[in-house]
């Protein structure tokens, strides 16, 4: 990054009030700043002078209460994904996105809050919290206003945040039985390379047994917006859960995905590999869940 | 503006103008082992410890750091009194050109300091954000198992004479 001349104003706040007066007052001057990262890859316009801090006004929790995760908008992957929630809630999937972001060192700047604002093609956390189901709090001085994720991201992204307004918390539902099952999955050629492709899935089995009760899959990095592909989940439901269906699924999301053009590599390559990773995921979840049922059966025995 | 960052335990006043990036402030007040390379956050050189994380300063506005705890590379050792890391670093021949060890050094600081016996893929994941030309990495590696082995041995041998 280089130096942001026309930046003239740094305001540190210490409440979220205090954010939402200075946004009130010079709207069209001011911008919010988190952990600054995307600074590099959009700088604020020229006609924004103020930037205003809001990593300091209390939004950098994590709470676990009885029915559902709550995030602070400011708080930072590297501290999420260190936390034992992130590791023993969702099958890990929190954890496994978060560090497929970035690198070590973004993660301890980049914030949950400005990773999904800043509306990334390559995000993984608009794809995980639409899987999870997620809930976004926003802030602003006429109100609160809570947007389920999946509806939010499959709009525009001009119309995710008003303005004048903060996304205060994110709020991720906890399940209530054990028979939900979620994977994650990111490709691309490095590590801490932006994905080509990711992608998750989760599915909830009927009580006992193998059955498909409901599906989620959601496809990231490929077009501007996570995809869901209802036309794959409407394949997986109500079905047992084999090889033969995981193959069949795998074929029908590549097809399903709407996949944009990218210099790294060609459409019909980044369909290959959603076959790839979708097959490896689901056969993933199959063997959570058999090993899962054989615990159960053993325990009656 | 003034900021007034802990920059290597000393409280230190500084001007600044409020888009000011980290890397240049540090380097401008003669933190120069803070080295300039992608300013994208890509390469890792300009690595610095920020209230104990190892995070890119080209990446941070330096008004963030006001009051906050900085650490560069000169604040873990000099020539005449290496800190351990960095007299391992060069022993076990995990420096050539010298540009991205401030840096790796820094960050291997911050991941000794919170998991004293990292295994080699929490080596590999605390160190990916840097790249190096030079090495090939298995060196740096190295010097980093040493470090955590010494480190362990050090404070098992601290808590007999205890």
């Amino acid at each position: 990054m280089v130096r942001l001349k026309h930046i003239k104003h740094y305001i540190r706040v210490k409440s979220v009030n205090e954010a939402l007066e200075i946004l009130d007052g010079k709207k069209e001057n001011s911008s919010l700043i988190a952990g600054g990262t995307s600074l590099t890859f959009r700088k604020p316009p020229p006609r924004i002078d103020t930037l205003v801090d809001i990593t300091f006004c209390g939004l950098n929790y994590l709470k676990l209460q009885k029915d559902k995760l709550c995030l602070g908008a400011t708080i930072t992957l590297s501290e999420i994904a260190e936390s034992e929630e992130a590791g023993k809630l969702f099958d890990g999937i929190l954890r496994k996105a978060i560090y497929s972001t970035a690198s070590s060192s973004l993660r301890n700047l980049i914030t949950i809050g400005g990773n999904v604002v800043g509306v990334f093609s390559w995000s993984t956390q608009p794809l995980v919290l639409s899987l999870l189901e997620a809930r976004m709090i926003f802030q602003s001085s006429s109100g609160m206003r809570t947007e389920n994720a999946v509806e939010l991201f499959s709009q525009s992204p001009g119309e995710w945040i008003k303005p004048a307004e903060i996304l205060a918390e994110i709020q991720i539902p906890l399940p209530q039985v054990n028979n939900s099952f979620c994977a994650f999955k990111k490709f691309s050629r490095t590590a801490t390379e932006f994905a080509w492709i990711n992608a998750g899935v989760k599915l909830e089995f009927e009580p006992g047994t193998n059955a498909i009760k409901n599906t989620r899959l959601i496809v990231g990095a490929v077009s501007p917006l996570p995809q869901q592909l209802k036309k794959t989940a409407e394949l997986l439901n109500g079905n047992q859960l084999n090889d033969q269906l995981i193959e069949e699924a795998a074929f029908t999301a590549s097809e399903e995905a709407r996949i944009n053009k990218d210099l790294r590599c060609g459409k019909e390559y980044k369909r290959e590999i959603l076959v790839v990773i979708l097959r490896e995921m689901l056969t993933e979840i199959l063997n959570a869940r058999m090993q899962q049922l054989t615990r159960v059966s053993c325990k009656k025995e | 503006m003034i900021i007034e960052p802990i920059i290597n335990g000393k409280k230190c006043r500084l001007e600044i103008e409020p888009g000011d990036v980290l890397l240049d402030v540090l380097r401008r007040a003669g933190y120069t082992g803070v080295k300039e390379g992608c300013r994208e956050g890509e390469c890792g050189c300009c690595v610095i410890l920020l209230e104990g994380r190892a995070v890119n300063s080209c990446l941070v506005l330096a008004a963030k750091t006001d009051g906050k705890n900085i650490t560069t590379i000169e604040g873990l050792g000099t020539v005449k009194q290496p800190h351990p890391l960095q007299k391992l670093f060069v022993s076990e021949g995990a420096v050539q050109c010298g540009y991205c060890t401030p840096g790796i050094i820094l960050s291997t600081k911050a991941l000794l300091d919170k998991n004293p016996s990292p295994s080699e893929d929490e080596i590999w994941l605390a160190l990916d954000s840097h790249l190096c030309r030079c090495t090939g990495y298995v060196k740096i590696i190295k010097a980093v198992k040493k470090a955590a082995q010494e480190k362990s041995k050090n404070s098992s041998n601290s808590r007999s004479t205890e």
